[in-house]
């Protein structure tokens, strides 16, 4: 209980530092959005021309960016800190993470913030009432929309936690981290109709960017309850088999003799 | 010519230092490849569903096209804009601007040197296994390869300019990101990279055609068979945009250092 309290206080405090910077918050929250509509204009017109693919509709992409926006503005807006263990490997400010008698995943995970993310989040609730009002939801497809956010979110906060924690196991692993997790993201903001055969098998159960937004929106449309079971059962290994890998690499990390006082 | 000497040894030291890095090759390489992986098997269905041809253009032409786009990603010409607001934050760009030297080209070097490695290795195997997996466009080579340099090399030149010029705006605004993310997005969207050319509606080919952030990367429609008649206009257009950013990227910066004065860096 004490872990949870701690970790309100750092996005709490991390939050109030943000907002000091008032120009540079607004900017960052107003220039994400603005960024993120892109995504949308392209596959829009991508639908339009083509009709419709595998089942989705030009419209359905709505559904794809509220689930993907709104699970990366959580996790990148609340536990932005596990985007620079790289950073605090090769600096050495792990160590004072290593040295408190907390949580070290929790308090890892809530030392930083991420103001543009709040932007990627707006896109998301502005995608998802669109996408409410396109499909008109009903109550039971609402309450499954939530659920899979909460979901969604598990899943991209697991996988980036392994992504990053590949850097214990390398001398300078700041890249080769960035590069998987910007694999996993980018391939998850495909258009949904996109995947098939061996990739969609890959992108589901290898590398699980389909899981962010396509499989959500299907299990919506489709009100697929075997789908909505295999994206709990999955969210559940993910999630596990973060933490373990996390705390087992952590095994790898190795003090260095950087004098300084953190981050 | 002692300071174009200069400007290539930097360029140099900075791709021998790639390539001594071999992660970053392996990465781009893989990033690469699941990029066009993704691409070339959804177009791959797509184009089949349409019967081989979509808005009168092929499944070959339209995938040389996103390969080219893929391709100018690599060299990252962008980063430019971020180096220099890291340089600005930290404050080493005082000991950067009192050199003898042009702070910004010394800068567009160096971030062309960071790239090119990977760039060549990727674009040269990339084409080979684009001949071998998907095909060659139908373009005639004595016409393609003049074309197509000089589109690519103007549109590099423009979007150092203009990369530069918000990178140079951190002088004056704490955060640069958003105004990156922003012109970012419309060089990807108009440059082809998810939805390619041929598929764009009216609006969006007008204004790929007119503005500058089209114009970066007017390079990735030299495979089209209606480039050769826009070749000599596109390359006009690319020439102005690079004047009107030119001077004003040297408007700002001489702004810039003036204001770093003030401050003391």
């Amino acid at each position: 209980m004490s872990d949870i309290k701690l970790a309100l206080f750092n996005i709490r405090k991390n939050l109030k530092n943000e907002k000091e910077l008032k120009v540079s918050f607004i900017m960052s929250v107003v220039g994400m959005t603005i960024n993120n509509m892109a995504f949308l204009i392209i596959w829009y017109y991508f639908g339009k021309t083509i009709g419709v693919i595998n089942g989705w509709k030009p419209l359905d992409i709505l559904g794809l960016f509220a689930f993907s926006g709104l699970s990366y503005g959580i996790v990148e807006t609340l536990f932005n800190g596990i985007f620079y263990i790289p950073r605090y490997i090769s600096s050495g400010v792990f160590d004072k993470f290593l040295t408190t008698p907390k949580n070290i995943l929790l308090k890892v995970s809530t030392s930083q913030i991420k103001t543009s993310a709040l932007g990627d989040f707006t896109y998301g609730l502005i995608c998802f009432i669109a996408f409410y009002l396109y499909k008109r939801l009903t109550i039971m497809q609402l309450l499954i929309s939530f659920l899979l956010i909460i979901i969604t979110s598990i899943i991209y906060y697991s996988f980036s936690l392994i992504c990053m924690s590949i850097s214990f196991y390398l001398m300078d692993g700041e890249n080769v981290s960035e590069g998987l997790h910007n694999m996993f993201l980018s391939n998850s903001l495909y258009h949904g109709g996109a995947f098939t055969g061996v990739l969609r098998f890959i992108f589901i159960f290898i590398i699980p960017s389909l899981l962010l937004g396509a499989i959500p929106v299907e299990i919506i449309i489709n009100m697929s309850m075997i789908k909505l079971v295999l994206i709990c059962l999955l969210t559940i290994f993910w999630f596990v088999l973060s933490v373990m890998f996390f705390y087992k690499s952590m095994k790898k990390y190795e003090s260095n003799n950087l004098f300084g006082f953190g981050n | 010519m002692k300071r174009i000497r200069f400007f290539f040894t930097v360029l140099k030291i900075h791709m021998k230092n790639q390539m001594q890095d071999n992660t970053n090759l392996i990465l781009d390489v893989f990033n690469m490849f699941s990029r066009c992986l993704i691409v070339f098997l959804l177009y791959g269905y797509v184009f089949g569903l349409k019967g081989g041809v979509v808005n009168g253009v092929d499944y070959t032409t339209t995938m040389w096209s996103m390969f080219i786009y893929f391709c100018i990603m690599i060299l990252n010409i962008r980063r430019i804009d971020k180096d220099i607001m890291n340089e600005v934050k930290s404050g080493n760009v005082e000991t950067f601007v009192n050199k003898p030297y042009n702070y910004l080209t010394i800068n567009f070097f160096k971030v062309i040197g960071k790239g090119l490695f990977s760039f060549l290795f990727i674009s040269i195997i990339g084409s080979i296994t684009m001949i071998l997996l998907v095909g060659i466009p139908d373009v005639k080579l004595c016409v393609f390869v003049p074309m197509f340099t000089t589109t690519f090399l103007l549109g590099q030149i423009l979007g150092l300019l203009i990369y530069g010029l918000i990178g140079v705006l951190a002088f004056f605004i704490q955060n640069i990101n958003p105004i990156h993310w922003v012109v970012d997005k419309f060089v990807m969207v108009l440059g082809g990279s998810y939805l390619p050319i041929s598929m764009f509606p009216p609006f969006m080919k007008t204004l790929a055609f007119i503005s500058p952030f089209g114009a970066i990367n007017f390079a990735t429609s030299t495979v089209y068979s209606s480039f050769t008649s826009e070749y000599l206009i596109r390359t006009a257009l690319q020439i102005i945009w690079i004047i009107v950013f030119g001077l004003l990227l040297n408007i700002v910066y001489k702004k810039s250092l003036e204001k770093s004065m003030i401050n003391g860096g």
